[in-house]
C-alpha cells in the first residue's frame, strides 16, 4: 500500500463513476455515478493525507467537505428528480431537452 | 586464430557444399547434405563459443596499405554465438523440412551466408565491414532467388539487393571519408574524427543501417524478401542480413554520438519504423509478411535504443528478437506447408498441428512482449531508454508495443487459433505434417527465448550488461504499468475482434489494401524515384540529341541574326521599350484595381463563412442534453490535466 | 497489523471496491445495483481504515448506510424493474462514455504515476482522531460552521423543490403552458405520454398530497 497504488485505485473508481454518468439514462442512477466519482475523490484525498502530510488533520478535514460535496449533491440532486418528474414526467436525460440551443 | 576461421569455415564448407550436393542422389541427399550443414554449423558454434571465451584478433595484409581486421571476444563474440546457434536450428530445420531438389545449393548457400554474417559480426575495420556487408547481400541474392524458375523470384531478389545495395554505398562513404581524415579504416580511428567527417560517417552508415534493416523507407524490400524458401526468410530476419544493419548501429553508434542530430534522426527514422510496421502488420493477411513487417517494427526499436544512447539495450533485444523471430518463420513455414498457401484467412491449424501451435505461442508471446518472457525485458529496457531521452517519445515506443502485442495476438489467431464454429467443418486434414527434427528444431529457439527470461533477475541483466560494457537506463514508475496496460490493451482489442469474427477478414481491395503493402510505400518510390530516374535518363538523352546538336546550328543561326538586328536603327527600338513599359504600367494599374478589389473582398466573405460555419457548429453542442454536456466537461479535464502533467 | 497483512487487506478491498462499482452499472436489478454502491463505499470506507483514518472510515459506514438506503427507496419509486427480473439496458453514447471513462482513469492515473510525491510518516498515529476533533473543533470551527450552514440550506432547498405545492398553489406554476380550457390538465407535458418506456408505475398525481422526504438527514 503505497501513496501511487491507492491513487490508482482512485482514478479506477473515478473512472467507473465517469463511465457510469455519461452511459446511464436514468437521472439516479446518473446520481449513483456521481457519488461513485466522489467516493474516489475522498479516497485519493484521504491516501494524500495519509502519505504525503505528515498527519496533519486539516488533510482530513478537506474529506469531510468532499463528504458534505457528496451529501449535497445526493439530496438536491433528489430533490431535482422529484420535481422534474412531477413537472415534466421525466425520469431520464432525454425526458428534458429545454436547454436546448 | 578463431577469429579468421569464425566466418572462413562455414564460407569454405558451405561453397563447396553448393557445388557439390546436386550430385549425391536424391534418395540419400536429404540425409547426406543435412547432416554434413548441421555438423558445420555445429563446429562454428563451438567456435563462437570459443570466441566469447578467448580473445582473439587477427589481420590480413591486402597490399596498398590496407589490411583487413578481425577481433571476436566480447561483443562481437557473443553476436557471433547468437548468429551461428538460431542458424544452426534453422539449417537443421530446412534439412528436414526444403525441398530435396535443389537442397543442396540451398543448404550450401545458407551455410556460406552465414559465413558472411560472421566476417561482419567479427569485423573490426570498415573495409571488412564492407567485405562481410556485401556477401551478406550476394549470398541473400542467390537465396531470395533460390526458386529462379518462377520468374517473380529474381525480380524479387533484385529488389532485395539494389535496396541494400544502395543503402550499402553509406558505409563505402564511411569508409572513404574515415580513411581520407585519419589515412587508417580502423573503427577506433572513427573516434578520432570530427565535423564534417564524422557527419559523414554518421550519415552513411545511420543509411546503410536503414536499408539493411529494412526502415522506413527502404522498408519494402522485406516484402519482396518473401519470395525466397521460409528457411531462409528465417535466417534472414532473425539473426542474419536485417540484423546487419542493427548491428552496425550497435557496434559503431557510441563513436557516432558526438554527432548531434545522430541520436534524434536514428530515434525519429525508428519510431516511424516501429509505428507504421505495426499498422501494417496489423493489415497483413499473408503470413510471413506479417511477420516481415514484424520485423520491420522490432528494429525500429532497436534503433530507437541506440539513437538514445544505449546501444547494449538494442543488442540484447535484437537477441531476444533472433530467438523469437527465427521461431515463428519456421511455425509460418509449418502451417504454409499444412494449408498449401501463406494466406492467413485459410490457417486456424490450432488443432490439427497441435504441437507447433504450442511451440509458436511461446513465440508469439515472447513478440508480444509478455513478461517474465526475455524479450518483454528488453522492450521495457528499450521503452525506459526512450523515455530517458523525452517522455513522449518513451510514450511512443509504448504504443509500438500496443500494437506489436496486437499484431502478435492477430498472428497467432489467425494461424494457430482454435477452429471457430461458424467456420467451415471438418477441416480437411494438413497436406503436411511437422517432422521430428522440424519441431526439434523450433522447440531449440523456443527454449532459447524462454531460458532469456532469467534477464529479469537483476543481478543476471547487471552482469551482462556490465560484460557487454554497456549501461542500462533507469526506468521511471509509470513506464512499467503505461506499458503493460497497452500490452493488454492491444491483445486485448484483438481478441475481443477475433471473438466476433471480425479478425479473419482481410482487407482485398481499396486502401487498406494498399496500406497493408507498406502504406503504399512501393508505389511512392516507384513514382518518386524510379520513374524520374528512367525520364531524367530519357531527358538526358534527349538533350543529347537536340540540345547539343541544335546548339551547334543554332550558333550558327544566331550569329546571322544578331548582326541583322544590330544593322536596324537603334531610336526605333528605344521607341518601342519605352512605349511597352508604358502599356505594362497602366495594365498593372488596371489589374490592381479590379482584382484586387476582388481579392479583398472574397478575403473577408471567406473569414464571415467560417465564422458563420464555426458558430453553427458550436451551437450543434447545445443539444440541451444532460449527458453530452457531462462529456464535454469530462474531456475538458482530461485535456487540462494532460497539458499540466506534459506542459511541466 | 503488520505491513504484509496491510498490504493484503488493501488488495482486497481496492478490488471489491472497484467490482462493485463495475456491478452498479451492469446489473439489472435497481436494488442490487443501489447495494453493489454501497459495498464499494463499504470497502472505500475499509481502506480509509487502512490509512489510520479512523473517524473518516468509520463515519463513511454510517453515512452510506442510510444514504444508500434511501436511494434503495428512490430506486424502486422511480425506475421500473426494480428487482432485476427482466433484462434491462438504460444506456446512452455508450462507446463514448467508455471511451471517456477509460481517458479520465488514464489521465488521473498518469498523474498519479508522473507525480513527485515524498512520503513523510504520520508524526503520532495513535492521535489522529483526536487532532482531528481538536481541528475541527478548534482553528477550522469556520469550516465545520459553513458545512453546518449548508446542510441546513440543502435540507430546506431539497424540500421547496420537491414538495408539490409550493405556498400560493402547485409548484409548476409559470412553466407550463395555460390551458385552453380552464381546468384542463392536458396541455401539462408529459400528461399524455405516459412515460417513455411502459411500465413506469408513477404514483405522483397531480396536485397530491406533498410527497415530502427527508433526504437531507442523510448528512
Amino acid at each position: 500500500m503505497t501513496v501511487v497504488t491507492v491513487l490508482l485505485v482512485a482514478a479506477v473508481l473515478l473512472g467507473i463513476g465517469t463511465w457510469g454518468v455519461l452511459s446511464q439514462q436514468s437521472f439516479v442512477m446518473i446520481m449513483m455515478g456521481f457519488e461513485l466519482a466522489i467516493n474516489g475523490v475522498m479516497l485519493a484525498a484521504g491516501a494524500l493525507w495519509r502519505f504525503t502530510s505528515g498527519g496533519e488533520p486539516r488533510g482530513q478535514v478537506l474529506v469531510v467537505v468532499a463528504m458534505l460535496v457528496m451529501a449535497v449533491e445526493a439530496a438536491i440532486g433528489f430533490a431535482l428528480v422529484v420535481a422534474v418528474s412531477r413537472a415534466r414526467r421525466a425520469d431520464t436525460t432525454e425526458g428534458i431537452a429545454e436547454l436546448r440551443r | 586464430m578463431i577469429a579468421w576461421s569464425l566466418p572462413l569455415v562455414p564460407m569454405v564448407a558451405g561453397l563447396a557444399m553448393a557445388a557439390t550436393g546436386g550430385r549425391v542422389p536424391e534418395g540419400r541427399r536429404r540425409r547426406v547434405v543435412g547432416a554434413t550443414g548441421v555438423a558445420v554449423m555445429f563446429v562454428t558454434l563451438v567456435l563462437a563459443g570459443g570466441a566469447v571465451v578467448v580473445e582473439s584478433s587477427g589481420s590480413h595484409d591486402v597490399g596498398g596499405g590496407l589490411a583487413l581486421h578481425v577481433a571476436a571476444g566480447g561483443l562481437p563474440g557473443w553476436a557471433a554465438l547468437l548468429v551461428s546457434g538460431v542458424a544452426t536450428a534453422v539449417v537443421a530445420w530446412a534439412a528436414a523440412h526444403e525441398d530435396v531438389d535443389g537442397l543442396g545449393s540451398l543448404l550450401g548457400l545458407l551455410v556460406a551466408f552465414v559465413g558472411a554474417m560472421l566476417l561482419l559480426v567479427v569485423a573490426d575495420d570498415l573495409v571488412t565491414l564492407v567485405v562481410g556487408w556485401e556477401l551478406v547481400g550476394i549470398a541473400s541474392w542467390a537465396l531470395i532467388g533460390h526458386r529462379w524458375r518462377d520468374p517473380s523470384a529474381p525480380a524479387a531478389a533484385a529488389h532485395a539487393y539494389n535496396a541494400t545495395r544502395f543503402g550499402g554505398l553509406g558505409i563505402v562513404l564511411a569508409a572513404g571519408a574515415t580513411f581520407a581524415a585519419t589515412g587508417t579504416v580502423a573503427f577506433d580511428a572513427i573516434r578520432l574524427l570530427d565535423g564534417a567527417a564524422l557527419g559523414v560517417v554518421a550519415a552513411g552508415i545511420l543509411l546503410a543501417a536503414a536499408s539493411k534493416s529494412a526502415l522506413v523507407p527502404f522498408s519494402p524490400w522485406l516484402f519482396s524478401a518473401m519470395a525466397g524458401p521460409t528457411a531462409v526468410s528465417a535466417l534472414l530476419h532473425s539473426s542474419t542480413m536485417v540484423a546487419a544493419g542493427a548491428y552496425a548501429l550497435v557496434r559503431l553508434g557510441p563513436a557516432l554520438e558526438p554527432v548531434g542530430w545522430f541520436g534524434p534522426v536514428a530515434i525519429a527514422v525508428g519510431l516511424v519504423t516501429a509505428l507504421a510496421g505495426g499498422v501494417v502488420a496489423l493489415l497483413q493477411g499473408h503470413a510471413k509478411k506479417l511477420l516481415a513487417a514484424s520485423t520491420s517494427a522490432q528494429y525500429g526499436l532497436m534503433v530507437v535504443a541506440v539513437g538514445a544512447g544505449y546501444p547494449v539495450v538494442a543488442f540484447l533485444h535484437l537477441a531476444a528478437h533472433a530467438l523469437l523471430k527465427a521461431h515463428l518463420f519456421l511455425s509460418a513455414g509449418v502451417a504454409r506447408e499444412a494449408v498449401g498457401s501463406h494466406d492467413l484467412a485459410r490457417m486456424r491449424l490450432g488443432n490439427q498441428l497441435r504441437s507447433t501451435a504450442w511451440l509458436a505461442a511461446v513465440a508469439a508471446l515472447a513478440l508480444a512482449a509478455s513478461p517474465p518472457l526475455g524479450a518483454a525485458w528488453t522492450k521495457e529496457e528499450v521503452l525506459a531508454a526512450a523515455a530517458h531521452d523525452a517522455v513522449w517519445i518513451g510514450l511512443a515506443v509504448a504504443v509500438a508495443g500496443g500494437l506489436s502485442a496486437a499484431y502478435a495476438t492477430r498472428y497467432h489467431l489467425l494461424a494457430f487459433g482454435g477452429r471457430r464454429h461458424d467456420g467451415p467443418s471438418p477441416r480437411p486434414a494438413p497436406l503436411r505434417r511437422p517432422t521430428g527434427v522440424e519441431v526439434a528444431a523450433m522447440a531449440a529457439l523456443g527454449m532459447g527465448t524462454v531460458a532469456l527470461s532469467v534477464l529479469w533477475v537483476p543481478s543476471v541483466h547487471e552482469a551482462v550488461v556490465a560484460g557487454l560494457d554497456g549501461e542500462l537506463p533507469t526506468p521511471a514508475a509509470w513506464e512499467l504499468p503505461t506499458s503493460l496496460a497497452l500490452v493488454a490493451l492491444g491483445a486485448y482489442v484483438v481478441w475481443s475482434r477475433d471473438r466476433s469474427g471480425r479478425l479473419g477478414h482481410v482487407p482485398a481491395v481499396g486502401r487498406a489494401r494498399a496500406l497493408a503493402d507498406w502504406l503504399g510505400l512501393p508505389t511512392l518510390t516507384r513514382h518518386v524515384v524510379v520513374t524520374p530516374t528512367l525520364a531524367l535518363a530519357h531527358a538526358l538523352a534527349q538533350v543529347d540529341d537536340r540540345v547539343v546538336d541544335a546548339g551547334v546550328r543554332g550558333v550558327a543561326r544566331t550569329a546571322t541574326r544578331v548582326s541583322d538586328l544590330l544593322g536596324r536603327r537603334v531610336e526605333w527600338s528605344v521607341d518601342r521599350v519605352v512605349a511597352a513599359m508604358a502599356g505594362g504600367v497602366s495594365r498593372l494599374a488596371d489589374v490592381f484595381s479590379r482584382d484586387g478589389e476582388r481579392a479583398v473582398d472574397a478575403v473577408v466573405a471567406g473569414v464571415a463563412r467560417v465564422v458563420e460555419r464555426g458558430g453553427r457548429d458550436v451551437r450543434r453542442l447545445q443539444t440541451g442534453f444532460v449527458h453530452h454536456q457531462y462529456v464535454v466537461v469530462a474531456v475538458g479535464v482530461v485535456v487540462v490535466l494532460a497539458a499540466a502533467i506534459l506542459g511541466r | 497489523m503488520t505491513g504484509t497483512w496491510v498490504d493484503i487487506a488493501f488488495g482486497v478491498f481496492a478490488v471489491a471496491a472497484a467490482w462493485f462499482g463495475w456491478r452498479v452499472f451492469v446489473t439489472d436489478s435497481m436494488v442490487r445495483a443501489t447495494f453493489s454502491l454501497l459495498a464499494s463505499f463499504l470497502n472505500v470506507g475499509a481502506i480509509l481504515v487502512l490509512l489510520l483514518a479512523e473517524y473518516l472510515g468509520v463515519a463513511m459506514f454510517f453515512m452510506m448506510g442510510v444514504e444508500m438506503t434511501v436511494m434503495a427507496i428512490y430506486m424502486v419509486a422511480f425506475m421500473m424493474n426494480p428487482a432485476g427480473l427482466n433484462p434491462m439496458q438504460m444506456v446512452h453514447q455508450p462507446r463514448v462514455a467508455v471511451v471517456v471513462g477509460v481517458l479520465s482513469t488514464a489521465g488521473f492515473g498518469a498523474v498519479a504515476l508522473a507525480a513527485d510525491l515524498d512520503t513523510v510518516a504520520i508524526v503520532d498515529p495513535d492521535g489522529t482522531i483526536r487532532a482531528l476533533g481538536h481541528e475541527l473543533m478548534g482553528s477550522s470551527m469556520l469550516v465545520m460552521q459553513v458545512v453546518g450552514v449548508t446542510l441546513v440550506a440543502t435540507m430546506v432547498g431539497a424540500v421547496v423543490l420537491s414538495a408539490a405545492s409550493g405556498r400560493f398553489g402547485p409548484a409548476d406554476v409559470g412553466s407550463v403552458p395555460p390551458a385552453i380550457v380552464p381546468g384542463d390538465d392536458t396541455t401539462r407535458p408529459g400528461v399524455d405520454v405516459g412515460g417513455d418506456g411502459g411500465g413506469h408505475d408513477h404514483d405522483h398525481g397531480h396536485g397530491g398530497g406533498a410527497h415530502g422526504h427527508d433526504d437531507g438527514g442523510d448528512a
